[in-house]
């Protein structure tokens, strides 16, 4: 079986060719399915590569894929392959499966947003055609063995992600959070594209290829290779993870990435790509570990991250803004959890993230649907008598979020990246999690009570809301009801034989931290309890304010306005990209006019056109711009001989 | 003394393709009138390019390395590069074939002109010999000094020609002063003589100040800054199937011999023109990208663009190593694939009688024609550099070679550049697929249209019908053979590189070892 691994790619790629070339012929119902099926058809194989990897020893876990020799340089010799082991084969379901569950969500969802947005077939099409097209190349991301190749599904995902931002593209704000999560993600790729670099510099030539094997192997038997360039080199890779995964300082991007349609936050920006960080960092965590300074900011970064996002959810009133807030803030966790070398329980909270987030922002679209494309929380109110199956799902998914203890996984995986913190000894950041916990369950129990509780805040729009058909409630069942199984199957160590699970699943993927969780059972199980105390607190902190009493939220709002303006303004991060980037452009006008004589020429050019054509040119000729170009020419020779003959005296 | 040694077969391509310029020629002027001929003479370039392809495959099958009188060689080296040269001629053609009318009246002047261009660039690639270097570059330049201003009906593109040919005879003068300085500090125009010459110990200042002359004449025609001033008005001017093509062949050829040269007779100086190049090719690339940002014209980008990869590609040239030298090699046939497949896009948009497309002509054409609007973004992102196509890896290789040698600190202005580059390239994507055609494009001033077409409706009327544009070119099949070629090329030869690669490793070393 994991020699046919390739076969992953192969249905999102045949369907999206078929889509490209006969979408239109094949109208809207058909070619939706075809995108969705195909993406089902991956994730059988996705789950035919587990089970073969599980019937594997636990050593031999990690096997190699050779699809084609793709280049040799003398001794350097990338391949075409895939790495099949639990970490990648565990992105690979959650890709696939999510994925799955949301194209079929989509089959409906961007038939209704026919009704707002009049879209004709071919958008429905193209829409399919970019999310088969995401998903295989987040497929390569995560199933690439060698730097070179996770480049090529960086770049790939990163794409979509514009193409799909961007994808009502005759809005301008569309455009232009396409235009910035493009711009964003750039410096994020820029630090990518130096890190495999320097890795290929300092390691690539003995280890003979970019294979992470092979390049982890030669560090392993040499240290020295990395002597003075593992702290540059993982800077970089972190800078790459914090563009894609949203995190301090280049989480701008995310917020506005809601431009796109509904789903697409739900795949890309909440389940899957912007968890390529998260995995970058788990997938080179050998390096890492050789630059401990690195990794305490990673963990400093998440914990901050996870902080300011949460505040700021807290001051939205926007639905998507909120959920895209919360994913930041998310994110801030599993960065949080890695940095502390707990790299399953980072793995762990990225699985039920994945799926509670999606389920809550497909439950967001199925609202936004209701509502007439209506977003404000605050016109919402009294929905769940009329729309049960969004309300039950919505509800397990924010309970979810909210860690509510015991019974639903984000409970067990947050608890399980806070243990890491503090077993990692960081116990500053422990209690910056624990806070942001209790943030967090306010939040996520404020988009429910103000959206699906008390008396409708806008009567017409209320009166016209309606369910969402079948096939967007299922997927959001499937998803909800994942989101609380999944945690039985990663229980931690000390419950009974279940647990743990998922620790030992990846072990042959990952470094081994060494304060793997390695606290006394007493403290977990206080630490616990802490969390069980902070969830529920957050839980009736919610209910107080946005049920019983609803004017105290504004009072409180005024005590603390300074405070809620910075959040409110997302800590001015907006406003110091502004500025910087004026600046920047400015001084590239400059340094472009002044070097462009295409500007002077033009301007030239005015003058000369009354003068006829003919005599356009030879005018312009003796206004002297041939002088000005041979006196460039000239000045630059005087430099270069200059220079020449300066080192040859003084040699 | 021994008797130099006389092998035709060294020059076998060169001279297939001059004799076909003479049957061209020939053919053209006894048959003035034909409409046939006309035809004709497409197909016989065309067959002239492929018999001298074949005639490097043979070579290239009969190994080993031909030598002409110690001037011109055949070795792998210059095979490689010549096969590079004629594919960018035969797309030259290719893109001539049903526009070449509505620039001239003279195609067998312009398909003559193409092929001796081709012979000067293909013996550059093969010179072992100042002398000879110089004479191709001669022979190349003049033809494509004729080429530029080709369109008799475009003022730019006589204006073009005239600043390429003003300035270039320029260089030419700086490029034969060095070469001769070189003479005086070694005592031969020999490259591999030169080399031993130096390694002895020569005449210092002769030999510094001839290194630097010929940085600049060698620097000139790759359009290096601060010698580019020259390429956007001649690439902007010259009918566009000419811009393709000598922007991809002029390029090849030039850094052929440029390479040749500095590696072989001039490593006794490698640190410090190491460090010149390494600052001009720093200037070219950012420069020629922050230009290459605020061109509304796609030709007027493009070739802002090429002056940065020849930014990118002097990088390689940076550390004088082999590996860089093959970094360069395989970035000529990836610029080759993806620029000529970028222009050819051009002349398939243009329409009768203009010479340029602006960005605001792309505007919903992946609506019009999606095949062609596909390809077009193919050759963005491989210019961008954007795995998987052939683009990345050519800067991939570039890089990796520079900061082999310790360059890191170019290899960052580099990765830098080339995410600047992301931006112009992306912008014709975004036009393609994100604007409609009915949209007026607010970001395409007339300005850069000629007065007579001021009344062409195009960007003008909102009107719910779109106006029939203006006739494209009358057949579009060979411009449609042009595209998908380089479609192909850029995405195949970016998957699998590796036959390619390992061919040019060895080509590279069997001249430079390493």
């Amino acid at each position: 079986m994991l020699n046919y691994a390739w076969l992953i790619f192969v249905p999102p790629l045949i369907a999206l060719l078929i889509n490209i070339f006969l979408g239109r012929r094949l109208g809207r119902t058909i070619s939706g399915w075809l995108g969705a099926l195909a993406v089902g058809l991956s994730f059988v194989v996705a789950v035919g590569l587990y089970l073969s990897l599980y019937g594997l020893p636990v050593e031999e876990r990690s096997v190699t894929v050779v699809l084609w020799d793709w280049i040799t340089i003398g001794s350097f010799h990338p391949q075409i392959a895939l790495l099949i082991d639990p970490l990648s084969v565990l992105m690979a379901l959650v890709v696939t499966g999510v994925g799955f569950l949301i194209h079929i969500y989509s089959v409906q969802y961007m038939k209704e947003d026919d009704e707002h947005h009049d879209l004709d077939v071919r958008r429905y099409v193209r829409y399919f055609v970019y999310v088969n097209f995401f998903i295989v190349a987040m497929l390569i991301l995560v199933l690439a063995n060698n730097f070179v190749m996770l480049y090529m599904g960086w770049e790939g995902v990163g794409l979509a992600s514009f193409l799909l931002i961007s994808f009502w593209f005759y809005k301008p704000s569309a455009r232009d959070a396409g235009k910035k999560a493009f711009l964003v993600n750039r410096i994020g790729d820029f630090g990518m594209a130096l890190a495999i670099f320097l890795i290929f510099v300092s390691v690539g030539a003995v280890a003979g290829s970019l294979a992470y094997k092979d390049v982890f192997a030669a560090v392993a038997a040499n240290p020295a290779l990395l002597a003075g360039v593992a702290g540059a080199i993982t800077l970089l890779l972190l800078l790459a993870a914090t563009g894609k995964s949203a995190q301090i300082p280049l989480w701008v991007w995310l917020p506005d990435a809601m431009e796109g349609p509904t789903p697409v936050s739900a795949l890309i920006h909440a389940a899957t790509m912007v968890t390529a960080g998260v995995y970058l960092i788990v997938r080179t965590s050998p390096l890492f570990e050789l630059a401990g300074n690195t990794l305490t900011l990673v963990a400093w970064i998440g914990g901050l991250t996870a902080l300011m996002g949460a505040t700021i959810a807290l001051t939205k009133t926007d639905l998507k803004r909120i959920l895209a807030y919360s994913t930041i803030s998310q994110l801030g966790y599993m960065f949080l959890a890695v940095g502390s070398g707990a790299y399953a329980a980072g793995m762990f909270h990225l699985t039920t993230h994945a799926l509670f987030k999606a389920c809550l922002f497909l439950g967001a679209g199925s609202v936004m649907h209701a509502m007439h494309g209506e977003l404000d929380i605050n016109k919402m109110g009294g929905l769940r008598h009329k729309m049960r199956s969004t309300y039950w799902t919505f509800l397990i998914a924010a309970a979810t979020l909210a860690g509510f203890p015991i019974v639903t996984g984000g409970f067990w995986s947050k608890d399980a990246v806070l243990i890491g913190a503090a077993a990692n000894g960081e116990w500053i950041l422990y209690v910056i999690g624990l806070f942001t916990a209790l943030l967090t369950a306010i939040y996520s129990f404020k988009m429910v009570f103000v959206v699906f509780w008390g008396k409708p805040r806008d009567q017409r729009l209320y009166d016209q809301a309606h369910e969402s058909p079948r096939l967007m409630t299922w997927p959001l069942w499937i998803l909800a009801i994942l989101s609380i199984v999944v945690s039985y199957l990663f229980l931690p160590e000390f419950l009974p034989k279940v647990g743990g699970l998922l620790a030992g699943w990846l072990e042959p993927a990952v470094a081994h931290g060494a304060e793997e969780a390695h606290i006394t059972v007493g403290l977990e199980i206080a630490l616990l309890v802490a969390s069980i105390i902070v969830s529920l607190t957050g839980t009736y902190l919610a209910y107080r304010f946005y049920v019983q009493k609803p004017e105290s939220v504004v009072s409180l709002r005024e005590r603390l306005s300074f405070f809620h303006k910075l959040a409110d303004n997302g800590y001015y991060f907006d406003a110091a990209y502004d500025w910087l980037r004026n600046g920047l452009w400015v001084i590239a006008r400059w340094l472009s006019e002044t070097f462009d004589a295409g500007i002077i020429d033009r301007a030239v050019n005015g003058i000369a056109r009354g003068t006829g054509a003919v005599g356009a040119w030879t005018a312009r000729l003796q206004t002297g711009l041939v002088g000005t170009y041979a006196l460039t020419l000239f000045v630059g020779l005087v430099v270069v001989l200059g220079y020449f003959l300066l080192t040859a005296l003084l040699k | 003394m021994t008797l130099p040694q006389v092998n035709f077969l060294a020059i076998l391509p060169q001279i297939i393709v001059t004799a076909t310029a003479l049957l061209v020629l020939i053919v053209d002027a006894v048959d003035r009138r034909g409409a046939f001929s006309r035809r004709a003479l497409s197909w016989l370039s065309l067959i002239g390019l492929l018999a001298a392809g074949a005639a490097v495959v043979w070579l290239v099958m009969q190994g080993g390395r031909q030598s002409f009188q110690d001037m011109a060689v055949s070795d792998g080296y210059s095979l490689a590069f010549s096969a590079i040269i004629l594919l960018a001629a035969a797309m030259g053609v290719l893109l001539a074939k049903d526009t070449v009318d509505q620039f001239t009246r003279m195609p067998g002047a312009y398909y003559a002109l193409l092929l001796l261009a081709v012979v000067g660039m293909m013996t550059m690639a093969s010179a072992t010999d100042l002398i000879v270097v110089f004479l191709s570059l001669e022979i190349l330049s003049l033809a494509l000094y004729v080429l530029v201003g080709f369109n008799l009906r475009e003022p730019r593109s006589a204006e073009g020609s005239l600043k390429y040919f003003l300035l270039g005879a320029f260089a030419s003068g700086f490029f034969l002063y060095g070469a001769a300085l070189l003479y005086g500090a070694s005592g031969s125009t020999n490259l591999a003589q030169i080399g031993q010459a130096m390694g002895a110990g020569g005449n210092e200042i002769y030999l510094y100040a001839g290194t630097a002359l010929l940085v600049v004449g060698f620097g000139f025609k790759v359009a290096m800054v601060p010698f580019h001033m020259w390429t956007p008005d001649a690439y902007q001017g010259a009918p566009t199937p000419v811009t393709g093509f000598m922007s991809v062949a002029t390029k090849t050829a030039v850094f052929a011999a440029f390479m040749r040269v500095f590696m072989q007779a001039l490593p006794a100086t490698q640190e410090t023109w190491g460090w010149a190049l390494a600052i001009l090719a720093a200037l070219t690339m950012t420069l020629g990208n922050l230009a290459a940002l605020r061109q509304t014209s796609l030709k007027r980008m493009l070739a802002y663009s090429s002056i940065a990869h020849a930014g990118y590609a002097l990088v390689g040239l940076v550390p004088g190593s082999a590996a860089g030298a093959v970094a360069v090699l395989f970035y000529m046939l990836s610029y080759a694939l993806m620029n000529l497949g970028a222009f050819a896009v051009l002349v398939a948009l243009e329409r009768r009688g203009e010479n340029d497309i602006l960005r605001g002509d792309m505007h919903g054409l992946s609506d019009r024609r999606p095949g062609l609007a596909a390809a077009m973004a193919i050759f963005m992102f491989a210019l961008a550099g954007i795995p998987p196509f052939v683009g990345f890896f050519a800067k991939f290789f570039i890089f990796s070679a520079a900061a082999e040698a310790g360059w890191i600190g170019l290899v960052v202005i580099g990765v830098i550049n080339s995410v600047i580059s992301a931006f112009y390239y992306l912008s014709v994507v975004v036009a393609m697929y994100f604007r409609s055609e009915k949209e007026a494009a607010p970001a395409a001033p007339v300005k850069a249209r000629k007065s007579k077409d001021k009344a062409a409706p195009a960007p003008a009327t909102p009107s719910a019908p779109v106006p029939q544009a203006p006739a494209l070119a009358t057949s579009q099949n060979a411009i449609r053979l042009a595209v998908v070629l380089a479609a192909i090329g850029t995405v195949a030869v970016g998957l699998y590189p590796a036959p390619w690669t390992a061919y040019i490793t060895q080509a590279v070393q069997s001249v430079f070892g390493g």
